[in-house]
């Protein structure tokens, strides 16, 4: 209530925060294939692996490297035994990352905790703000001390 | 008694010789152990009474060779974890072809070598890989 309040009064409200999306990312085997579609990207820190669209595995004709069975969020699902891909992913202003990801159907990029491992990601609620950057030894003295860059 | 199955046909009747009722056939042949004739025993199955609302089961093309280089790895297993613990083991036709402890540069270097064939790779360790997709977006079918 106090800061739906605070929020009138400072001239934003409470949706203002923004989605943690990130706009384009493109994928490419370990050959260097790229696929044409820059993907959009859905942050998810309560993915433990990252997950792509199952038709990029199969338009850059991937082989899979192993298949597992996840568990779902309610833990009480039937597995469903899915491939995992070795791929690079490019987001935008990002630094690149190659990972073992889910080949699942699905239309956008499920940025799981393996891809945020490397990276330095600051939610600020009350100002709605969101902060995605690269890890480095000096940010992560910095953000500390001086809050957000 | 034993018998080697020789072949499986699938037919199916048109509507008009059976009036509207059309009809799957199933033809089995069969050679029961001793016995030099073939066997041959046929079903017909009004398509009427084929439940047509199950999901069909559509087997990944490669499921099959993962189910032979999982089974390789775990046979194997127990060596190669007094050897290369940690390591990563890449398995393919029921063999390892290779190793690192660097995983992504054994997957380029099989992607290189093997590129659109079935390679298991594997980290050498006794307990199952598993992921938690705690996410509702990840269980989209």
């Amino acid at each position: 209530m106090i800061r739906d309040k605070l929020g009138t009064i400072c001239g934003w409200d409470r949706f203002a925060f923004p989605a943690p999306v990130v706009q384009r990312i493109s994928l490419t085997d370990l050959a260097g294939n790229a696929h044409p579609i820059r993907w959009p990207g859905l942050l998810d820190t309560g993915a433990e692996r990252s997950a792509v669209p199952l038709e990029v595995c199969k338009e850059l004709r991937l082989a899979p490297r192993d298949w597992r069975s996840p568990r779902g969020f309610d833990r009480e699902a039937t597995p469903r035994r899915t491939p995992l891909y070795y791929l690079c992913l490019l987001p935008n202003g990002l630094p690149r990352a190659t990972l073992l990801v889910y080949g699942v159907p699905r239309t956008n990029v499920l940025l799981g905790r393996d891809f945020l491992a490397n990276l330095i990601m600051i939610v600020d609620g009350p100002r709605g703000r969101l902060r995605i950057g690269r890890s480095t030894i000096l940010s992560r003295i910095l953000i500390p001390c001086i809050g957000l860059r | 008694m034993r018998a080697s199955l020789e072949s499986v046909r699938k037919g199916r009747t048109e509507p008009e010789e059976y009036g509207r009722s059309l009809k799957e056939i199933y033809v089995f042949s069969f050679r029961p152990e001793g016995y030099e004739d073939t066997f041959r025993v046929s079903f017909e199955v009004p398509r009427r009474d084929i439940d047509t609302e199950s999901e069909p089961i559509n087997l990944h093309p490669f499921e099959a060779a993962f189910t032979r280089e999982q089974t390789a790895f775990f046979e194997v297993l127990p060596q190669l974890l007094r050897r290369a613990p940690g390591k990563f083991a890449a398995f393919r036709n029921g063999r390892l072809v290779d190793e690192d402890a660097d995983e992504f540069a054994l997957a380029a270097r099989i992607e290189q070598a093997y590129r659109g064939e079935f390679v298991l790779i594997r980290r050498i360790a006794a307990a199952c890989p598993e992921d938690c997709l705690d996410s509702p977006e990840s269980e989209s079918p």
